[in-house]
């Protein structure tokens, strides 16, 4: 074939240099002209090249102009685009011929390809659909890739999602596709589905239904609850979008508005998506309803008014993003340890096997299972790739990315947790007397979990009055805690008090920052109170520590790894001179405190649990009568209503290093504090406090717990 | 679906329009939008702007989109209310389409008339028999409805 210019058989050194200009550049592809024809942008560059493969190559950048030899634009499409090796003569001929062209065009990248992706085992349910036709490869999902029906990206709300198996290979969410399918059936005679995309045959509805089935599936382990699904309180397909319980229970709160958009009776209490009108249903058969939403917008009502009002600004960024406040923004980021995710089980997926039937597929890269992959199922029962979750579950969150469970792991077997409660209960039960009921309830069974360094995410503080439908941050316990029962009278904790030495320690600056612009969400005038009381009482003690000349003591919670210890309480701290001297006495001599539990300490404490009990005040403080009176002053403007008071401490606070403490508490009447925790380095640390209704006096005490309490931890 | 869709394309379209077409919503209601098209250089109706009215079903996408010329425009695939006949809008709608599509294949048809199924006969002859009249009445038209 006759060649427009000569065939070079070795490369110029200006070529060379063009060839490694070019593999250091990052440049993009503007727009393709034609099969060897492109628009290039050089980053850093304001001009556009365009570049043409041929017989000769042709560039419209000045170099090539003036050279008229390979530019670093011609260079990068043939070394980058193309994938020619920097050692093939194609890389460095000025010109190509049609022949060349195409093996060029055809060559490497297309071989790459097919060894990349071997071809998936095609199952027995597609092939029946099939009827012999010749079947096409899945295309690959990329980062912007939508739906052609919706127009959402794949990645971004990862939705079950089939693809044209017989004609284009082009991905589709299989709900989008259900309903155009439906649509054309009802529209058009011959009853074919084509494909969105090219218009051929999609394959018929059946196999669509069956491939949303084996989406959704989740594990044969559940159909022993089958009675349970019939429930018709569960609303069976439809998951909260905000906590993103799957399916939600009790009544359903749909937007009006937003398609597809649906809360759980809990969100629906939470400053969620607030700027539309709900409508809800207790049970599927019922009709939909008016809702009345009790909480206000997540932002003051005059300001909603305000910017409807005027024109929105660059600044108002944050204001707009407070409209719309969920529940993903305060989860927290995963800090689970990898041995952790490793306990997790993992099944390896078998040709015929439910993992490969047609639909079911990893909904992190929404790809299928092939035979032989490993797959890994978290305690909700759903299964993804095993490579796909441990990278979602150790960089991003440590949920579960379809229904945000979180993910904690059982203990290396259940018989030592089983162990582990029993020990708890005759603890608490036998050395201090404890109410014991509470421990058996079904929340108590997560104690033998343990959460690797997760805690309880968000325990809530919600100011609905109803008494019902209380906010249940504590998804880690996966229990929900049962309906208070309506013939105990809904009694608010009428007293808060607050002591501690380092109350109002020098890092408040920036946390009452911080609750400025939380005093928007429930939750936020108690914490104001508390800060605002925190730094009345900082005065107070600094006067009186200077009084009396007691150094402060910087305190931690100590967890003690003895089996006999494993409950923890808070009692008063430094400003007991008894205390101090418990403190000194400590036989582990170092800076902890040991914390002691339901009864009167050598220190002569008194704790949580006999208050409760005794259900009078406390008088644990032995401190001069002074504090008595002057915190007693502050007893009076109590919160009206604590439901669940939340309190954690300094992240910053070094946990000790080893150990793990299992910090079971009953009070007489329910008053229970729990957390178990298994401590890893960089772990953080809370305990939760829970003060339920029928404990008239919340007591608080103790420095480190007050001087720590964030935001975050009340919401 | 159909609003999330529709506020998706109005995004889209802002982030990226297609070449010589606008569109978007007219007032507030979100379904029902105007467009122009340029007409095309290589075409009788190079210089001119054309608008539409564009009415989305509330099933969209599922049904196409009602698009209609509101300009006059001699085409022998437009009649004179205004009325596209282009099989994408009817028999041969398909979801994946979006209006950024829809108002570029309108643009195509202006540069290339499918005389061979017309909606107004009469032009579509004079397309077929007398190209240079055709081009000098579609100029007239642009330059007395369009410009």
């Amino acid at each position: 074939m006759p060649r427009n210019v000569a065939w070079r058989r070795t490369y110029s050194d200006f070529t060379c240099a063009s060839q490694a200009f070019a593999a250091n550049a990052t440049m993009y592809i503007l727009r393709q002209t034609g099969p060897t024809g492109f628009l290039l942008k050089e980053e850093g560059e304001a001009k556009n090249f365009k570049v043409f493969l041929g017989d000769p190559h042709s560039c419209t950048c000045s170099v090539f102009r003036k050279e008229k030899d390979l530019c670093k634009h011609i260079c990068w499409v043939l070394l980058k685009k193309f994938k020619l090796d920097r050692d093939n003569p194609l890389s460095w001929q000025v010109g190509l011929s049609d022949m060349e062209l195409d093996c060029v065009m055809r060559g490497p990248v297309v071989a790459r390809r097919t060894q990349q992706r071997p071809q998936p085992s095609v199952p027995r349910q597609v092939e029946d659909a099939s009827g012999g036709r010749p079947l096409v490869a899945q295309r690959e999902i990329g980062n912007e890739d939508v739906c052609p029906i919706c127009q959402d990206e794949f990645m971004a709300k990862k939705l079950p999602v089939t693809f044209c198996k017989f004609s284009c290979g082009n991905n589709v969410h299989i709900k989008c596709m259900k309903v155009w399918a439906e649509h054309q059936l009802s529209t058009s005679q011959d009853h074919t589905i084509k494909c969105p995309m090219c218009r051929e045959d999609f394959g018929p509805l059946t196999l669509l239904k069956q491939e949303q089935r084996n989406a959704d599936y989740k594990s044969n382990a559940n159909q022993s609850t089958q009675s349970s699904q019939n429930r018709m309180d569960r609303h069976v397909g439809l998951g909260c979008s905000n906590c993103r319980m799957a399916p939600i229970e009790g009544k359903c709160y749909r937007c009006c508005s937003c398609a597809d958009f649906y809360l759980c009776q809990a969100c629906f209490n939470t400053p969620a998506h607030t700027h539309h009108s709900f409508q809800f249903r207790h049970k599927r058969n019922q009709r939909w309803r008016n809702a009345q939403r009790m909480l206000g917008a997540a932002l003051p009502d005059a300001m909603v008014n305000d910017l409807m009002n005027r024109e929105i600004s660059a600044s108002d960024y944050d204001t707009l993003l407070q409209l719309d406040n969920t529940a993903s923004s305060t989860a927290p980021l995963s800090d689970l340890t990898e041995e952790a995710v490793q306990m997790l089980p993992v099944e390896r997926a078998r040709q015929g096997g439910a993992l490969c039937a047609p639909g079911a597929q990893c909904r992190v890269c929404l790809r299928p299972y092939t035979a032989g992959q490993y797959v890994r199922k978290l305690p909700c029962q759903h299964k993804f790739h095993k490579d796909c979750i441990d990278a979602w579950l150790l960089h991003s969150r440590p949920i579960c990315p379809i229904d945000s469970l979180p993910v904690f792991t059982t203990r290396p077997s259940s018989h030592t947790g089983n162990r582990l409660i029993g020990r708890q209960t005759d603890a608490s039960s036998t050395s201090h007397g404890l109410n014991t009921s509470a421990v058996h309830s079904g929340r108590d069974e997560v104690r033998s979990l343990s959460v690797p360094s997760l805690g309880i995410s968000s325990m809530r503080i919600s100011a609905v009055e109803n008494g019902e439908g209380r906010r249940e941050g504590d998804r880690a316990a996966l229990a929900r805690r049962p309906p208070r029962d309506p013939r105990i009278p809904h009694r608010p904790p009428t007293r808060l008090e607050l002591t501690g030495t380092r109350v109002g320690a020098e890092d408040t600056n920036s946390r009452w920052e911080e609750t400025e612009s939380d005093m928007l969400v429930p939750g936020g005038q108690l914490l104001q109170q508390a800060i605002k009381r925190r730094s009345q009482l900082s005065q107070h003690l600094t006067q009186l520590m200077l009084e009396n000349n007691i150094q402060p003591v910087t305190a931690a919670l100590e967890y003690s790894p003895q089996g006999d210890q494993d409950t923890v309480s808070l009692i008063p701290l430094s400003v007991d001179p008894g205390l101090a001297g418990l403190h000194a006495s400590n036989p582990a001599g170092d800076s902890h405190f040991q914390f002691e539990l339901g009864r009167r300490g050598s220190a002569g404490t008194m704790s949580v649990h006999d208050r409760a009990r005794g259900g009078r005040l406390a008088t644990s403080l032995r401190t001069k009568a002074p504090l008595r009176q002057r915190s007693g002053s502050h007893e009076r403007t109590a919160p009206r209503s604590v439901q669940d008071l939340y309190l954690g401490n300094d992240p910053r606070v070094n946990p000790p290093p080893e150990g793990e403490v299992t910090a079971a508490q009953a009070t007489g009447r329910g008053l229970h504090h729990g957390l178990l925790h298994r401590s890893s380095a960089n772990s953080r640390k809370r305990i939760p406090i829970r003060g339920v209704a029928r404990n008239p006096n919340i007591v608080l005490e103790g420095n480190s717990v007050l001087d720590h309490l964030t935001l975050r931890d009340i919401l | 679906m159909a609003l999330k869709r529709i506020k998706k394309e109005l995004q889209d379209l802002g982030r990226d329009p297609p070449a010589h077409c606008s569109a978007g919503p007219v007032g507030d209601d979100l379904f029902h939008w105007q467009a122009t098209i340029m007409g095309p250089p290589e075409s009788p109706y190079s210089g001119g702007v054309f608008f539409l009215t564009i009415q989305f079903p509330t099933d969209y996408p599922f049904k196409p989109p009602k698009v209609s010329f509101t300009t006059r425009i001699y085409h022998p695939n437009i009649n004179s209310n205004g009325s596209i006949c282009l099989d994408i809008l009817r028999s041969q709608w398909s979801p994946a389409l979006t209006i950024s599509k829809v108002l570029l294949s309108i643009s195509s048809l202006l540069t290339d008339p499918n005389p061979d199924d017309p909606l107004v006969p009469e032009i579509a002859k004079v397309y077929k028999t007398d190209r240079n009249k055709y081009e000098s009445v579609g100029r007239e038209w642009t330059k007395k409805y369009a410009m």
